[in-house]
């Protein structure tokens, strides 16, 4: 097995320079000046001004919220120039040139981004590990919610792929992609599920289809992320979201109410190939028509 | 090896190429010359499956281009008129990415990327970054690098722009050795004569149209049905002047400090008439001659003729 040409020189480049240590360690810094915020916090709130490691459940929260935010800040950043910096630096006529396929360019490409989000991840292992040692979470839990976040990462590198390759400006990509994720993903979501849960109290005097709800709320990787918590801690962020009584469904609903963070695993995914196939039609120079 | 049929390509309204028929043949050197905003790198892009096609087609060892772009790549080597390099790659580095584009195996590049930067001579620079080369050496590099996957057919932009003089005759050089290979070159340039000695068939384009195709000394005697004639007279060259601009055949009469020069628009009979003619007028001649068709002049008579 080959490895991936564009994979392997970005790496190479990567690693060899300055400015990526640079960035693990501002990384690593933020996270870990969380984390011990967070300990003075708490210890602050405690009757006794003591540490309780009771509190490393909801520093573990705290610290993967962070790393998550910090994820999908860093994806797009990282990838919305893959394809423009090439064309800006006329390299991407000699790329395209070559017998790699537009699907393994477009795949070296988010390979790169993904290993560079990774390493940043990994570098804030022993900050995690502070609640680690003190029994917050098992290694298992901490895996899977790592496995979460890269997803939710590689769908926002997945959608920048693709504005990079329709606009020439990396700097209009990555607004764009920020856009997108943030206003749209986030935010817009959470506006439109309880715009429609007013809609359905004024209208019906009653709570909208829960379905409906779930679809609507499915781009939003905070909804996930605090489902797969729950999941992990056994409190109840997602009753919150989605009103108190959903012991009333049964079966295939129920199911997905309690694990709701597959119905935004089911996104991304499904996002990751649309983007990633229209990334690979419009980097083709000579596609059929504009 | 390549045809070009009813090729044309608009951008918008502007058309950038217009109905270009070109055969090139194979283990040739094809030249392309042309002005700036000729079409040439449009057509060079077309050929190499980079840009498409308004209408017509391009069509290498009997394959469509557009039909079937991935199996044309590996019988191509491009080389764009503009282009960057990874500058944070060393040389060696550099054309081990490109092997690597083309799926060569990882042991069997080292032996070949020598070989190739021994073809264009940067063996020396072989540990440098790339971006610490000069113009030239990153021209020449990009020519070993369109090279790795030994094509058949290579697509030269411009490969000697930005090349002091002594570069240029080393690429010729290189491209000559190339085509000994039994490669096929079609290389473009503004340049008419830089072409004219290495290339085995030119085509003139302006505009987007063919202006003339065929070997070089094929296209002198299209072009220069006009002669340059050049007299110089012991004496007598006022009388002389006035004489040539009585004849109906004589044009662009110039007078210089010691002859005179005209182009001529008649046959050879109808030239040896005139010197007769100047003969018995008594005027006498220290030379009679026809200038050598200069490859510039027929360039600039060819492009800039009809703009007017
Ligand atoms: N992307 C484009 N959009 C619009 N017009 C274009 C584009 N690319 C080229 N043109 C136009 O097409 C014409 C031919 O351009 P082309 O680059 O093929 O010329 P050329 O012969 O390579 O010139 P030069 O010698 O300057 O390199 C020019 O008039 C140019 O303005
Ligand atoms: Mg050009």
């Amino acid at each position: 097995m080959m490895m991936n040409p564009v994979l392997r020189r970005e790496t190479k480049t990567t690693l060899r320079n300055w400015k990526m240590f640079a960035v693990i360690t501002v990384y690593t810094a933020v996270v870990a000046i969380g984390a011990i915020l967070y300990i003075y916090g708490s210890m602050f709130n405690s009757y006794d001004y003591s540490f309780d490691p009771q509190s490393m459940v909801g520093m573990y929260t705290v610290l993967c919220a962070m790393q998550m935010a910090l994820m999908l800040l860093a994806a797009p950043a990282l990838t919305a120039g893959a394809i423009s910096a090439e064309r800006e630096r006329q390299t991407l006529d000699l790329l395209l040139m070559t017998k790699m396929s537009s699907f393994s360019i477009v795949i070296g490409k988010l390979m790169s981004s993904m290993s560079m989000l990774l390493l940043l991840m990994v570098a804030t292992l022993p900050v995690f590990s502070i609640a680690f040692y003190f029994g917050g979470v098992s290694l298992l839990a901490l895996f899977g919610m790592m496995l979460y976040i890269v997803l939710t990462a590689c769908m926002a590198a997945a959608v920048s792929i693709f504005f990079s390759c329709i606009f020439k400006k990396t700097m209009v990509s990555m607004v764009v992609v920020y856009l997108l994720i943030g206003g749209v993903c986030c935010f817009g979501t959470l506006i439109a599920s309880l715009m429609v849960n007013s809609l359905y109290w004024s209208m019906y005097q009653t709570e909208p289809n829960i379905v409906l709800q779930m679809v609507l709320l499915s781009p939003n990787p905070g909804v996930g992320f605090f489902s797969v918590i729950q999941e992990q801690m056994g409190n109840n962020f997602i009753d919150m979201i989605f009103g108190n009584d959903f012991n009333q469904y049964s079966g295939v609903t129920a199911f997905f109410i309690r694990h709701y963070w597959l119905v935004n695993v089911l996104f991304d995914v499904i996002v990751i190939c649309i983007f990633v196939s229209l990334s690979v039609y419009f980097l083709n120079p000579v596609r059929k028509k504009k | 090896m390549l045809e070009i049929k009813h090729l044309s390509k608009q951008y918008g309204k502007f058309t950038a190429v217009d109905d270009l028929n070109l055969t090139v043949p194979d283990s040739s050197i094809f030249g392309f010359v042309g002005p700036n905003g000729a079409g040439k790198t449009t057509t060079m892009k077309i050929m190499s499956g980079l840009l498409k096609a308004s209408s017509g087609s391009v069509i290498i060892d009997g394959m469509d281009v557009t039909k079937n772009p991935k199996a044309l790549r590996e019988s191509i080597g491009y080389m764009p008129d503009f282009f960057g390099v990874y500058d944070d790659l060393k040389v060696s580095e550099y054309m081990d990415f490109y092997a690597g584009t083309y799926y060569i195996a990882y042991e069997k590049r080292p032996a070949m990327i020598d070989n190739l930067l021994e073809i264009v001579d940067l063996s020396h620079k072989k540990e440098a970054y790339v971006d610490s080369l000069s113009r030239g050496m990153k021209q020449r590099l990009c020519l070993a690098r369109s090279l790795i996957h030994d094509p058949k057919l290579l697509i030269l932009d411009e490969p000697a722009s930005g090349l002091d003089p002594r570069a240029r005759v080393e690429m010729k050089e290189i491209l000559k050795q190339l085509q000994m290979m039994g490669k096929t070159i079609i290389i473009s340039s503004h340049i008419l004569p830089e072409l004219a000695e290495m290339c085995t068939q030119i085509s003139i384009i302006d505009k987007g149209h063919l202006v003339v195709q065929g070997s070089v000394q094929e296209i002198m005697k299209q072009i220069t049905k006009v002669r340059t004639i050049q007299i110089r007279p012991l004496e007598q060259m006022q009388a002389l002047i006035k004489l040539l601009q009585e004849q109906p055949l004589v044009e662009n009469l110039i007078e210089n400090t010691f002859d005179t020069e005209f182009s001529f628009q008649g046959t050879d009979q109808e030239l040896a008439m005139l010197l007769k003619q100047i003969v018995l007028a008594e005027i006498p001649i220290a030379s009679f001659k026809e200038k050598e068709g200069n490859l510039e002049e027929i360039f600039m008579q060819v492009t800039g003729g009809e703009e007017k």
